[in-house]
């Protein structure tokens, strides 16, 4: 068993209010997070993610327990140290006026560059690469307040690789990022500990981006305790279920996906292959249908999917009934018209 | 001072700016030495600068004892007020922050309202030799008032981490200390509010040499502090957060900047009296001629600007030819409030400005 | 660290003007605080008139005294600086019945027994006609000379009552004066006479302050003598100062060459110089001397620039009215720049603080007002002192 990076023992987290105990927001946490790791903090909103990355980070004093960074304790670094060992990316885009991108990225290099701030060759060669890493070469004189949303992120996050720190820890970096924004950046943190050996710890709301490229999740919930394992393991558990039941929504195993209880209309029996199978599956499933697979014994309402790429055709089929349709805004319309109520 | 990093950061018109700065710099001043109410011809003033006869006796003494002393106050002052302004924008992230911001202003102010129009009250207190017009007596008073607010504003600083907080901190003691000057002013007589009205227009000639004596080095070793600032301020830039994280002591940061930029606002309000509109203005030009936010590059660039508009500003506030003379303030508010406004329109475009 | 950082601050800020190289001002002590004395009128009134005698007004331009059926009509021309209406008093005599109407004037019966002062300019008028002990209140005794009335307030047989909006209205009430005279300047915020007005009160309001000729400032007194139904008396007693007056302004018309004045200290860099037309520039004119600054427009103070006043009076003979300043060490430590002046160099620099309280009360804004004849006498004693004939300087004194 490796020794971790960074370990808590029986750390308790939460806010000074005045009273002797504070404001608990999660106790008895024993959390590892071992080198070259990719690791997801989920959970729903208020469970106390951020809390516990910025008691992680040492931007909050923990209410009891300890951090321990190797076998040193957090409390023992002086922020210098820290530094080294732990950079940041925080949620909200930085907004900086008249900045470029280099001089950005290369306060990064801060814990380094001395009293005065002077830059070495090879602290411009660690920005440039930061920069590489990132994908964003070429954006070296770019004013960092003309970039995108999820290219000033990205340039944030270059600002942490330039720090060489061991650990990067990221607060819900994407959270006013568009798709095409998270789905790269979620890809970049991915890559860096893939490929260059970072320990990454993010959290996040991506769930399904996160369950596709995290190592392992930290999954909390909202009454402060945090269970650890791979993502696919807590599913088939039923802990992440369990964590982001609510009513009306619930979490489909067999294809990934939240869903919302809608009404149920009936059973469908559908017949065709492929990708427009499964997307026709997903249509019915919205407006409230359940789809069988077709076999003989199919009563009541039958879908098949006929035809090809080109043009496909849905013909429902029902008692002696056969109507075609060839869309599947048509088809749906159609039977919404059916159940008064949908 | 400035890094010329490798081949990234200086390009050359940047330095090129600077080294024009510093040219305008020392025309202004000498067109401030050359017009005044009085006329001296420039030849004449040559001869007094590098010490030689032949010039008129009062001529002699309006150059050295009063020309020259004003030109030093002014110069100091822009490059105090531009410089506090200019920390007080990054530490609170705010384009519209000035050097008085946390009160340091109106403590001076309190100091000789009490002075001023307070020993009345005390009934008895007023001794004709804390004269009025005098300078020990006002100095003195505006150096504690602006003291105790700083001090006031410094306990509270180590304890508070939201530097928003400080900032509501240092408005409410503004307006408790101007509350209490106004209560002053409702019981005096109005000579004494004239009095210390006229205190309150600023004014740059009013300090001679051996108060300059203690005003350059207190100014000169506050600037001096903000030599090593940079680095943290660019820092701040990003919100404290990030600069904690980048290792940065925050806390000790912010006493510097608190402690230099205080020291600053206040000794030149106590030495001139309230001046405005520098503090606030100054940063910004920096910026829009620089584009940047690099501080390596606007301390040097507030400080040289800072020192031409106040050289300016008493130019234009002698109103040369005329024997009749304009309170500075009344020279700064009417440039300095259409370029505020200027500044705050400009926001929309999220051009080059300092944005939050 | 911290700790030590604040301390420093502390210690720069309460230290900084501590290392000042100036010299400190004198200290109180060195003050005559000598009792004050009162201003006695140099002649005793010796002649008799007729009781209907009527008295002209010829120097004060603020106010006018019209005799009509059966009663003094008083008006003041200019109440206050900027107004548009003149304020008018008929004065009645008590018991007299009135067979025309008043109009806007105020009736004011007289003689009035009770007189509230909120100006210790006219309590030297009160003295001449012997009515000082008619006074019953004044706005505060800080600033008076006269010593009657400083001891009178002690006794607590006077009382103060303050000024402006912040008057003392009850007290003014209950006290129930027949009158009470005060200055105004036409704003409501600084003035005391519409918060009395409001409650009833009898207010005259005084103007003397915005007579520049001295003379005419001085005639005033009649103006506060007719309630007391005493102008007579005050008509003789300022002709006597008026040709004392004018003999000295005489006796100076003569001389050619002029000595140099000006006047004043610096505020802030900034040199208030009172215009060409003022009380203290005519006062100057009429001792024969030279105001540098008589060709200034108007009559208030204008800011001048400190190196103007350089440029023309560095070589002034005389240096005048130097604020608070005792002595030439006080002008230096106020600005080491005053010893610039030959007038500061030669010691030729006066100041009109010779009669001064402990609260910095002077008697030349007290009772110099009534006896401009004295001031005068003492100002050519300063010009001219070989025409002083013996004259001591009464307000005026040299720094030392």
């Amino acid at each position: 068993m490796k020794t971790p990076l960074l370990a808590t023992q029986n750390l308790e987290i939460g806010y000074v209010n005045g009273k002797p105990a504070g404001n608990v927001v999660g106790s008895n946490l024993n959390l590892h997070l071992f080198q070259g790791e990719f690791v997801c903090l989920v959970g729903p909103n208020g469970a106390g993610k951020s809390t516990l990355l910025r008691t992680l980070t040492g931007l909050l004093p923990s209410l009891g327990g300890e951090v321990l960074l190797g076998d040193k304790k957090l409390a023992e670094f002086t922020r210098k140290e820290l530094a080294s060992e732990i950079s940041v990316v925080l949620t909200s885009p930085i907004e900086v006026g008249a900045m470029t991108v280099n001089e950005l990225v290369a306060m990064g290099r801060f814990p380094f560059t001395g009293l005065f701030d002077r830059m070495s060759d090879k602290d411009w060669e660690v920005v440039q690469h930061s920069l590489e890493l990132v994908g964003l070469t070429g954006f070296e004189e770019r004013m960092v307040h003309k970039l995108s949303d999820g290219e000033r992120q990205k340039v944030m996050i270059a600002r942490a690789m330039a720090q060489e720190s061991r650990i990067l820890v990221l607060d819900e970096p994407t959270a006013y990022l568009d798709l095409p924004g998270r789905v790269s950046v979620m890809n970049l943190l991915h890559e860096l500990s893939r490929q260059h050996g970072k320990t990454v710890l993010t959290s996040t709301h991506d769930l399904d981006l996160a369950m596709r490229s995290a190592d392992r999740f930290w999954l909390m919930s909202p009454d402060g305790k945090i269970i650890s394992g791979a993502p696919e393991d807590l599913v088939l558990s039923g802990d992440f279920q369990q964590v982001f039941a609510r009513d009306q929504i619930s979490f489909d195993v067999m294809n990934g996906q939240f869903s919302v209880a809608g009404s149920n209309e009936g059973a469908v029996c559908l017949q065709g292959e492929g990708e427009v199978k499964v997307w026709t599956e997903r249509a019915l499933q919205r407006v409230g249908y359940s789809v069988r697979e077709d076999s003989k014994q199919c009563i009541g309402l039958r879908v098949d999917i006929m035809g090809n790429e080109s043009g496909f055709v849905w013909r429902i089929g029902e008692e002696n009934l056969k109507m075609d349709f060839y869309s599947l805004e048509s088809l749906v319309s159609y039977l919404r018209t059916k159940t008064p109520h949908a | 001072m400035i890094k010329a990093d490798n081949n990234h950061k200086l390009r050359g018109n940047r330095s090129g700016i600077l080294i024009l700065l510093g040219v305008l710099l020392l025309v202004v001043v000498a067109l401030n030495l050359t017009l005044g109410s009085v006329r001296i011809p420039l030849r004449d003033i040559v001869k007094v600068l590098f010490g030689q006869d032949g010039v008129k006796d009062s001529w002699i003494f309006i150059i050295q004892d009063y020309r020259l002393p004003k030109i030093v106050t002014a110069i100091l002052a822009g490059m105090a007020l531009g410089a506090s302004g200019l920390q007080m924008q990054t530490m609170f992230r705010n384009p519209l922050a000035d050097p008085f911001i946390l009160g340091i202003n109106s403590g001076a102010s309190l100091g000789v309202a009490i002075a001023i129009m307070g020993a009345g009250l005390a009934g008895g207190l007023f001794i004709p030799a804390l004269n009025v017009a005098g300078d020990l007596g006002l100095i003195a008073a505006a150096s504690l008032g602006a003291g105790v607010v700083m001090a006031l504003i410094l306990l509270v600083g180590r304890r508070v981490n939201n530097p928003t907080t400080l900032l509501i901190l240092g408005l409410m003691f503004g307006h408790a200390t101007s509350a209490l000057v106004s209560l002053l002013i409702y019981f005096s007589a109005p000579e004494k509010v004239k009095a210390y009205s006229i205190w309150s227009y600023g004014a740059f000639n009013g300090v001679t040499w051996d108060q300059l004596q203690v005003l350059i080095p207190v100014i000169l070793l506050s600037l001096g502090i903000l030599a090593f600032l940079p680095k943290g301020l660019n820092a701040l830039l990003l919100g404290e957060d990030y600069a904690k994280t980048m290792g940065l002591n925050v806390t000790r940061l912010r006493m510097l900047v608190l402690i230099g930029a205080s020291i600053l606002s206040g000794a030149i309000t106590a030495f001139c009296g309230p001046i405005g509109f520098i503090g606030v203005a100054v940063p910004h030009i920096a910026r829009n001629l620089f584009k940047t936010s690099n501080h390596k590059l606007l301390i040097p660039a507030v400080i040289l600007i800072g020192a031409i508009v106040a050289v300016a500003a008493d130019m234009v506030a002698q109103m040369p030819g005329t024997q009749f003379v304009l309170p500075i303030n009344v020279v700064t508010s009417l440039f300095g409030a259409p370029f505020v406004l200027w500044i705050v329109l400009k926001r929309k475009r999220r051009a080059t400005s300092f944005s939050v | 660290m911290k700790k030590i950082l604040t301390l420093l601050a502390l210690l720069i800020f309460i230290f900084l003007p501590a290392c000042q190289a100036t010299t400190e001002i004198a200290p109180p002590e060195t003050y005559p605080l000598e009792e004050p004395t009162a201003a006695e009128p140099l002649e005793e009134p010796d002649q008799e008139f007729p009781a209907n005698h009527q008295i002209s007004i010829d120097y004060a331009k603020n106010f006018t005294l019209e005799y009509k059926d059966g009663y003094k009509l008083l008006t003041v021309t200019l109440p206050w600086s900027g107004a548009t209406e003149p304020l008018e008093y008929a004065l009645v005599p008590e018991g007299v019945q009135l067979n025309s109407e008043l109009d806007k004037a105020i009736l004011i019966h007289t003689p009035i027994d009770s007189f509230i002062s909120l100006s210790s300019t006219y309590l030297p008028f009160l003295e001449q006609i012997d009515e000082l002990e008619s006074l019953i209140a004044v706005d505060t005794a800080d600033y008076i000379y006269n010593t009657n009335v400083r001891s009178w307030v002690e006794e607590g047989k006077v009382a103060t009552i303050g000024s402006g909006a912040t008057v003392d209205v009850e007290r003014v009430v209950e006290l129930s004066p027949d009158l009470i005279m005060t200055s105004a300047s036409g704003s409501p915020e600084w003035d005391t006479h519409p918060v009395l007005e409001q409650a009833g009160l009898p207010v005259v309001i005084n103007s003397d302050y915005l007579e520049q000729d001295p003379l005419g400032r001085a005639e005033w007194g009649k103006f506060i003598a007719a309630f007391y139904e005493k102008e007579v008396e005050a008509d003789m007693i300022f002709d006597q100062m008026a040709a004392r007056y004018e003999e000295a302004k005489a006796s100076v018309a003569e001389q050619t060459a002029s000595a140099t004045v000006f006047v004043n200290t610096a505020y802030e860099g900034t040199w208030y110089m009172p215009g060409g037309e003022s009380y203290v520039a005519i006062m100057l004119r009429d001792a024969g001397a030279d105001y540098l600054w008589r060709d200034l427009e108007g009559i208030g103070a204008t800011p001048i620039d400190f190196e103007v006043v350089i440029e023309r009076a560095q070589n002034a003979d005389f240096w005048l009215n130097v604020g608070f300043a005792y002595n030439l060490a006080d002008l230096a430590a106020m600005d080491p720049r005053y010893a610039e002046f030959k007038a500061y160099q030669e010691g030729k620099v006066f100041n009109n603080n010779a009669r001064i309280t402990d609260m910095g009360g002077t008697d030349y804004y007290e009772s110099g007002i009534a006896n401009p004849d004295r001031v005068l006498l003492d100002l050519i004693a300063i010009f001219y002192p070989d025409l002083a004939d013996g004259h001591e300087m009464f307000y005026y004194r040299q720094l030392p």
